[in-house]
């Protein structure tokens, strides 16, 4: 074992810096962590047993345990819930003869949930080690299951039936299934990958750069939308010489899948993006922070980084210097956090820091560092050729662009949009040609809970900001079962536990949702979401802040779904 | 580097120097904010969060944030004075808090701060956790886990010669715990387990070798004294 | 008229009453405007009466203690609970998150202070209460109008309360009164 350990330490460099990268290996190789590869791993590191288990406790996907030889794990988000998760369960407790959240007797299956593996569009779907099958339904279920018992290697099962993710994961270029109906600047092909760079050399100067994207008014695509152009400016100026790039590619807000689908699709101008920033802030290395449910697209964006190797736009040999590396997330939600996902970069537990400094100053391993979202990279080639008037005339005033909008749930249409800022959820509710719709939740978990009322609001930073989950509910749904205690679920099992208020809170809102399913909501109940509503808007990052908003919209909102005991007023948000 | 910043605490004009985080220039000034995580020198980890002040309008951790000038800062309005009670209830709900048979007692920050706020029951329902004691990792001290309300000072204030930790995090979220790691045993010195002790805000970190209970109630750091208020 | 008072002991040690008792010679001027009812100070067994002030100290950890709770729920006007135990389970719920038999087979065969108990029996007379699975602070189970913390709560908080209530005023404890100890 011993020697095992040292060469995988070997390839990745005896570095603690790359923890989860030796992590990974070693579960790939050993099935989990076990104790022995512990005790191994902190002889060869120098670091004790409990520093190490500190950092993989933190982790869905590092498991401490046997989780079985055939790890399955049953996305058990909203869009999944509604569209048969509970029969895929029943199929997979019979087929693998184990429960949920348990090993089967001769260890073959294990079964266990997740909250979103960014298949939204394509519900039920499960991840069997590490390969996403979807569109389940009972037959192909058992199917699926019944080879694996027959012996079928993992990958031909993969193949047979998930055809395009399979050719991604041996590294060959494919269209996911996902539907795209709508296309704008992002996503139509009126641009050809590396014009850019190629203006890069010759015509403009990285000051050029930051002052057009400045100019776009491209804001973060991630949700949050800070002025790219301005973070750009920050990191410019910052004095150091090495700097990083970071895409942020932990796509977890449930319900999305859109960055799924741009590095499927367009890997080319995401990295072409990377590229021109780093051209423009001065940075020598830029890494993409690609989650763990997505891992099988690893190979084919290695390819693509191969090809640019190989065209020189990166690595060794290109004018910039600049090279690009994939960093392999472990399962945790509030790695999507900008500073989390530094930290978890650095291998340490990926929980968000205090914002006193800014990643422009203090980033990656303490050097000044940019983080932006797929979405945000892939369109700043685009602007760089054509302009930043180009692409402020999309969208409004304060919303410039378009918005790749990932929609799913009970519509005709579930896929991705590509639209102007300033569309409203009734237009939407149209392209997708939804019925019935009772609610829509715009920004996933920690976004809005909306009534047909206010359908016509509209998707912009003003009004509706999003990263980008659209989920749609129709008149069939119960959204306390469906949609909030799920919300509630997830938050306390992705909380990173730092905040006195976002480690306690949610379980005590739980308790009350649940008590919502049988009980009239009390007044004193009422009062205490409200309160601990704010409570937890005091806490550390934006997770443990918005833990109660889809309950907090569903209690003001959807009045007439339950029963209140005495009618509170009702202060409007 | 140090020059001279002017901001407003709770309408007051004060001056003080850059690179000092609020609760620092408020406490220079005379002015009480509550805390239970801060650490002086350390802004990674704000966790209880009862520091909260609003600053500029919005809600930030005056532990972790630095000075700047013309900063407009609140630290007492009732708003914040109730969130931290909310605070204050909230850690006593989800420990086993049993005061009585605490030796902590009297010197506890987290019960001090219930006194100060005049807490007479909590609003949250008490979860009664069992995370249990630990008694063999260390032989200097023991850790009553469900008195632990996780300000992760321990971790921050107490290292060895390279910087490592002596207590180190397991698990996240509700299940989140802080430990002393057993193998850092053999270099864990009386002085670093006073210091623990010291540290812990709370009746969790507890020394093995002194006697419990040895100040008589009336004595103790807090029974006389609030919080915070140095002149009495 | 004097107001009436009423006190009970559930899954409590009596310190909460001894300390009621310690307001020392306060006691006299208190007997002059209040007139103890049901107490175990007085010994009365059953409620008569509507009662103004119910004091309630220990939490419950049996099912008499919530069927006394209960009734003085019903009988009193104002009813507080007196102490940790009352107010969030006390040194008696040390045993929650444990398991109830673990705690009875410490408690009665194998703790290291059972001696004589040679036929390890486990107390089981059915005029015995049943042992609830945890303890129970007094507000999960009936509505509790005031909390005196402490354990015991100093006299002067106890005398603050009961005069305070008595004339209408808001309880204003002084920092030295309220105590968690
Ligand atoms: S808000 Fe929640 S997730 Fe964010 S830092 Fe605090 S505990 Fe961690
Ligand atoms: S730690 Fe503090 S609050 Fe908790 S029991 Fe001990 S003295 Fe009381
Ligand atoms: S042991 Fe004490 S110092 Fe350490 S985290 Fe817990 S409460 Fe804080
Ligand atoms: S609170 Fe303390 S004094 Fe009162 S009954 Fe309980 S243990 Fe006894
Ligand atoms: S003291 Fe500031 S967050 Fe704890």
């Amino acid at each position: 074992m011993k020697t095992t350990i040292s060469s995988i330490i070997d390839k990745t460099g005896n570095d603690r810096h790359k923890l989860l990268n030796i992590l990974h290996l070693l579960q790939l190789e050993y099935g989990y962590i076990t104790e022995d590869v512990i005790e191994a791993l902190s002889e060869e590191l120098n670091i004790t047993k409990s520093q190490i288990l500190q950092v993989t406790s933190f982790y869905h996907y590092l498991y401490d345990e046997f989780k079985g030889r055939i790890v399955i794990h049953v996305n058990r988000s909203i869009i999944a819930l509604i569209s048969g998760y509970a029969d895929i369960v029943k199929t997979l407790e019979k087929e693998c003869s184990c429960k949920m959240e348990t090993i089967s007797e001769d260890g073959e299956f294990g079964l266990w949930n997740t909250s979103c593996i960014g298949m939204s569009d394509q519900e039920p779907a499960i991840l069997i080690n590490g390969f996403p099958f979807t569109d389940l339904n009972t037959s192909k279920t058992k199917e699926i299951i019944s080879k694996i018992k027959n012996g079928k290697s993992l990958e031909s099962i993969f193949e047979e039936y998930e055809p395009d993710k399979y050719k991604l994961s041996i590294g060959e270029q494919s269209v996911d299934k996902t539907k795209t109906y709508i296309k704008g600047p992002l996503l139509d092909d009126e641009y050809t990958p590396f014009t850019s760079i190629e203006l890069l050399q010759t015509k403009i100067s990285p000051q050029n750069i930051l002052d057009i994207v400045y100019e776009s008014g491209l804001q973060g695509r991630g949700g949050a939308g800070f002025s790219v152009g301005r973070k750009w400016k920050a990191a410019a100026q910052a004095k150091n010489k090495k700097k990083y790039v970071i895409c942020n590619a932990d796509e977890g807000e449930p319900g999305t899948f859109k960055d799924r689908v741009l590095l499927s699709e367009k890997p080319e101008v995401v990295f072409e993006g990377m590229l021109i920033s780093a051209y423009a802030i001065g940075a020598h290395k830029g890494i993409v922070y690609l989650r763990k449910e997505y891992e099988y697209m690893k190979v084919y964006l290695e390819k693509v980084l191969q090809d640019m190797r190989d065209k020189e736009f990166i690595g060794p040999n290109s004018i910039f210097g600049f090279e690009i590396r994939i960093q392999i997330g472990a399962g945790a939600y509030v790695c999507g956090e900008a500073s989390a996902l530094l930290e978890s970069m650095e291998g340490k537990r990926g929980e968000p820091r205090e914002k006193y400094m800014q990643p422009t100053e203090y980033g990656y391993l303490g050097k000044p560092t940019i983080v932006n979202n797929v979405e945000s990279f892939a369109i700043v080639p685009s602007i760089i050729y054509h302009g930043s008037k180009w692409y402020k005339h999309y969208g409004t005033d304060f919303s410039a662009g378009t918005k790749v909008l990932s929609i799913a749930g009970d519509c005709a249409k579930p896929g991705i949009y590509e639209l102007p800022w300033g569309i409203s959820i009734n237009t939407l509710l149209k392209l997708t040609y939804a019925k019935n719709t009772k609610a829509v939740i715009v920004g996933g978990m920690s976004g809005h809970l909306l009534p047909p009322e206010e359908f016509d609001r509209v998707i912009c930073y003003s009004d509706l900001s999003t990263g980008g989950a659209i989920m749609i509910l129709n008149n069939e749904r119960n959204l306390l079962k469906d949609v909030v205690l799920p919300s509630l679920d997830f938050f306390i099992d992705e909380s990173c536990g730092s905040c006195s208020t976002c480690r306690n809170v949610p379980g005590y809102l739980r308790e009350i949702a649940r008590d919502m399913e049988y009980h009239k909501l009390s007044h004193s109940n009422y009062i205490k979401i409200i309160e601990w509503g704010k409570l937890l808007s005091i806490s550390r990052c934006g997770l443990g802040k918005s833990v109660a908003s889809l309950l907090i919209d569903f209690i003001h909102k959807f009045t007439h779904d339950y029963e209140i005991e005495t009618l509170p007023e009702i202060k409007s948000d | 580097m140090q020059k001279n910043i002017s901001l407003s605490i709770n309408g007051n004009k004060i001056s003080t120097t850059k690179s000092k985080t609020i609760v620092e220039a408020a406490e220079d000034n005379g002015i009480y904010i509550p805390t239970l995580c801060f650490l002086k020198g350390k802004l990674d980890h704000s966790n209880c969060r009862i520091c909260t002040v609003k600053v500029d309008g919005y809600h930030k951790p005056a532990c972790s944030t630095l000075v700047a000038d013309n900063m407009d800062v609140i630290t007492n309005s009732d708003e914040l004075e109730e969130l931290r009670k909310y605070i204050i209830e909230l850690l006593f709900s989800t420990g086993n808090h049993i005061c009585a048979v605490c030796q902590k007692s009297g010197d506890c920050e987290l019960q001090a701060l219930a006194y100060k706020y005049k807490l007479l029951f909590s609003r949250f329902e008490h979860l009664y956790p069992n995370k249990g004691i630990d008694t063999t990792s260390s032989d200097k001290i023991i850790m009553d886990k469900s008195r632990c309300i996780l300000c992760q000072r321990c971790i921050q204030a107490i290292k060895d010669k390279d910087g490592n930790p002596f207590f180190v995090l397991q698990g996240r979220s509700n299940a989140l715990e802080v430990v002393f790691d057993k193998e850092m045993n053999d270099i864990f010195t009386q002085e670093d387990a006073i210091e623990a002790v010291k540290q812990c805000p709370v009746g969790c970190i507890l020394s093995k070798e002194s006697a419990a209970f040895e100040t008589p109630i009336g004595r103790r750091q807090f029974d006389k004294t609030e919080i915070g208020n140095k002149e009495v | 008229m004097k107001a009436t008072i009423a006190t009970t002991s559930l899954a409590g040690c009596f310190g909460c009453h001894m300390s009621i008792l310690d307001i020392d010679e306060r006691l006299l001027d208190l007997l002059d405007i209040v007139e103890f009812d049901k107490s175990p100070i007085t010994d009365i067994k059953k409620f008569t009466r509507q009662i103004d002030i119910g004091l309630i100290e220990g939490g419950c950890c049996n099912s008499e203690n919530i069927i006394v709770l209960k009734d003085f729920r019903k009988h009193c006007k104002i009813l507080i609970a007196v102490g940790e135990c009352a107010i969030m389970g006390g040194v008696p719920s040390m045993r929650n998150g444990i398991e109830l038999d673990e705690c009875i087979n410490e408690a009665y065969i194998s703790g290291p202070t059972v001696k004589l108990n040679t036929e390890k029996i486990i107390p089981n007379d059915p005029e015995l209460p049943a042992l609830l699975p945890r303890v129970y602070s007094c507000n999960e189970i009936v509505k509790i109008d005031y909390f005196l913390p402490g354990c015991p709560p100093r006299p002067d908080l106890i005398w603050e309360a009961i005069t305070s209530l008595l004339e209408g005023r808001q309880i204003d404890p002084s920092y030295e009164s309220l105590k968690f100890d």
